[in-house]
């Protein structure tokens, strides 16, 4: 319970809540008209008419999971619009999402089988537009092609055998493009504990897209998977409440699950030393940790994607130049140094997206995975190499665009074949 | 807990008092506590627990008001949600290295631009 929260339906008049079922509550909790007395409408968020919010608005994952069916309404827009609940339960996690006012919260907290309640931060992604694409079959996204990616598959290396540990908003199991592709999947309870017999499903659609990257299989609308025959290791984390919990509960799933190396595309904005411990402990375990530096552009880094020991990957577009978007900095000490390590493809990324969908993304989020499928692709290619190896391959064959500035994309884009001979040499 | 600043200060002594700001001295606050490598992973959990209560014992605050999260060996960490000056006693030890709220936005990389 924070005092965020109140300060948040202080200056908005409402806020999004999850709320914690106390244990042993969630299954009785499920009846959601028992609790939407305590809710507001969520089209009072955007001062739409009452009950009515935009279908792409909705979090698809998030809809399809909830056990409170959306009700259509009949207007001229019915396809376009529905109406939607007051409140989500989600049995298996014990909570459930809804909007707050002043008097709701106060009533919500004492409710029976109310264990606390929490100010939610759902992602805010900026929604791409789902596009279907029309490219001639087999076509290759330029991201794939940019990091030399096909070389290796035709050697035979298409990252079969890897496991990648995947910590992202979930991913949809039923995108053709990932069929046979995720080996596992979980989703964590506020606490961090691990929520048996989950399914694969996608809380957005951020993580179906950097699935599609790392792993997507090739499908008549394109192939844009780097290592279309490594599968995944799934980790959902939903923002809001403990998500500190989620991502260290993930983390170590994917490690105890057989991760040879974890793609993440989180982290937070500055330096802080909380995590370090846990990269110290993937490396340990020789697990590379490929993770983002961020969005906020020159001068700006996240953490653990800023970490000594952690492979911070940057974004660079078609013109190999690094993406004004993308983060950089260079750091003093203990050792000069400057993240991310490398850049890589993150411009008008195309990937899959829930419900068969697919969009085309920017971001240092879309980088990673592209590097994260490198990875698997010359793990499947020396399964004996270690994460220590498998990075320095990839550092070393990395190079500097004449166009590209080194202050911010330092080592510049890696290559796979120049990375397989290094991984050899 | 919001902190919208390019480059946020997550030093423990900042994180605290962006939580003593945010909370007064008797609202629970959920942290996540990372401790040092004195402490065995597999200790965790008991340590913090017994350590929670001395301090909840010397402070008045009742048992009942510590509620401990689950211990992650390899982040060698643990949630713990209770007043604010509990926290700010365990941080007080050697044992704990760093602590970050547990209710955090902002986490995930949002995408940056879209196109059709």
């Amino acid at each position: 319970m924070s005092n965020a929260l109140e300060m948040t339906i202080e200056q908005d008049g409402y806020a999004q809540v999850i709320v914690v079922f106390a244990d042993g509550a969630a299954a009785g909790s499920t009846e959601a008209p028992q609790l939407e007395k305590h809710f507001l409408d969520p089209a009072i968020t955007d001062g739409r008419p009452a009950g009515a919010v935009l279908t792409s608005e909705l979090h698809e994952g998030l809809a399809q999971q909830a056990e409170v069916r959306l009700v259509s309404v009949a207007t001229d827009a019915a396809a376009a619009v529905e109406k939607a609940p007051s409140v989500r339960v989600y049995p298996r996690l014990g909570l459930a999402l809804g909007y707050v006012d002043g008097a709701g919260l106060a009533s919500l907290r004492e409710a029976p089988g109310v264990d606390s309640v929490w100010r939610a931060e759902v992602p805010s992604l900026i929604r791409p537009v789902q596009i279907r694409l029309s490219l001639p079959a087999g076509e290759i996204s330029w991201g794939v092609e940019r990091i030399g990616a096909p070389a290796l598959w035709d050697l035979g290396y298409l990252g079969q055998g890897v496991l990648v540990g995947h910590i992202d908003t979930g991913v949809d199991g039923r995108q053709a493009a990932l069929a046979g592709a995720i080996a596992n999947f979980t989703q964590f309870d506020l606490d961090g504990n691990e929520v048996p017999g989950a399914s694969p499903w996608d809380s957005d659609e951020h993580g179906t897209h950097t699935a599609g990257t790392i792993v997507g299989r090739a499908v008549p609308e394109g192939r844009f998977g780097v290592a279309p025959e490594a599968r995944l290791l799934t980790a959902m984390v939903i923002e809001g409440g403990n998500v500190v919990a989620r991502i260290l509960g993930g983390m170590e799933w994917t490690v105890a699950n057989g991760a040879r190396l974890i793609s993440a595309s989180l982290g937070l904005r500055g330096q802080g030393g909380a995590f370090q411990a846990l990269v110290n402990s993937l490396r340990a375990n020789n697990v590379l940790p490929v993770f983002a530096v961020g969005n906020e552009g020159p001068g700006t880094s996240r953490f653990p994607g800023n970490y000594h020991n952690v492979l911070s990957i940057g974004a660079c577009d078609r013109d190999h130049q690094v993406a004004d978007f993308s983060g950089s900095q260079r750091f003093l000490k203990p050792m000069d140094r400057m993240v991310p390590d490398l850049v890589a493809p993150g411009v008008d990324i195309v990937s899959c997206v829930p419900n068969g969908g697919f969009a085309r993304m920017s971001g240092s989020s879309m980088a990673t995975p592209h590097v994260a499928g490198l990875a698997a692709l010359l793990f499947s290619a020396e399964p004996s190499a270690t994460a220590d190896d498998v990075e320095a391959a990839i550092e070393q064959s990395c190079v500097l665009p004449a166009a590209m500035n080194s202050a911010r994309g330092n080592r510049g884009i890696p290559d796979a074949s120049r990375a397989l001979a290094a991984l050899r040499g | 807990m919001s902190d919208d600043s390019p480059t946020p200060d997550w030093s423990p002594k900042k994180v605290l008092a962006r939580l003593a700001a945010e909370s007064g001295e008797k609202t629970p606050v959920s942290v996540q506590l990372f401790l040092g490598d004195q402490i065995r992973a597999e200790d965790i959990f008991e340590f913090v627990d017994k350590a929670a209560h001395q301090a909840g014992a010397a402070l008045g605050i009742a048992s009942d008001k510590i509620h401990l999260g689950k211990a992650f060996k390899l982040a060698r960490s643990i949630g713990i949600t209770a007043p604010l000056p509990l926290v700010s006693a365990l941080m007080a030890r050697d044992e704990f290295v760093d602590i970050l709220p547990s209710d955090l936005g902002d986490v995930l990389i949002k995408p940056v631009g879209r196109d059709v």
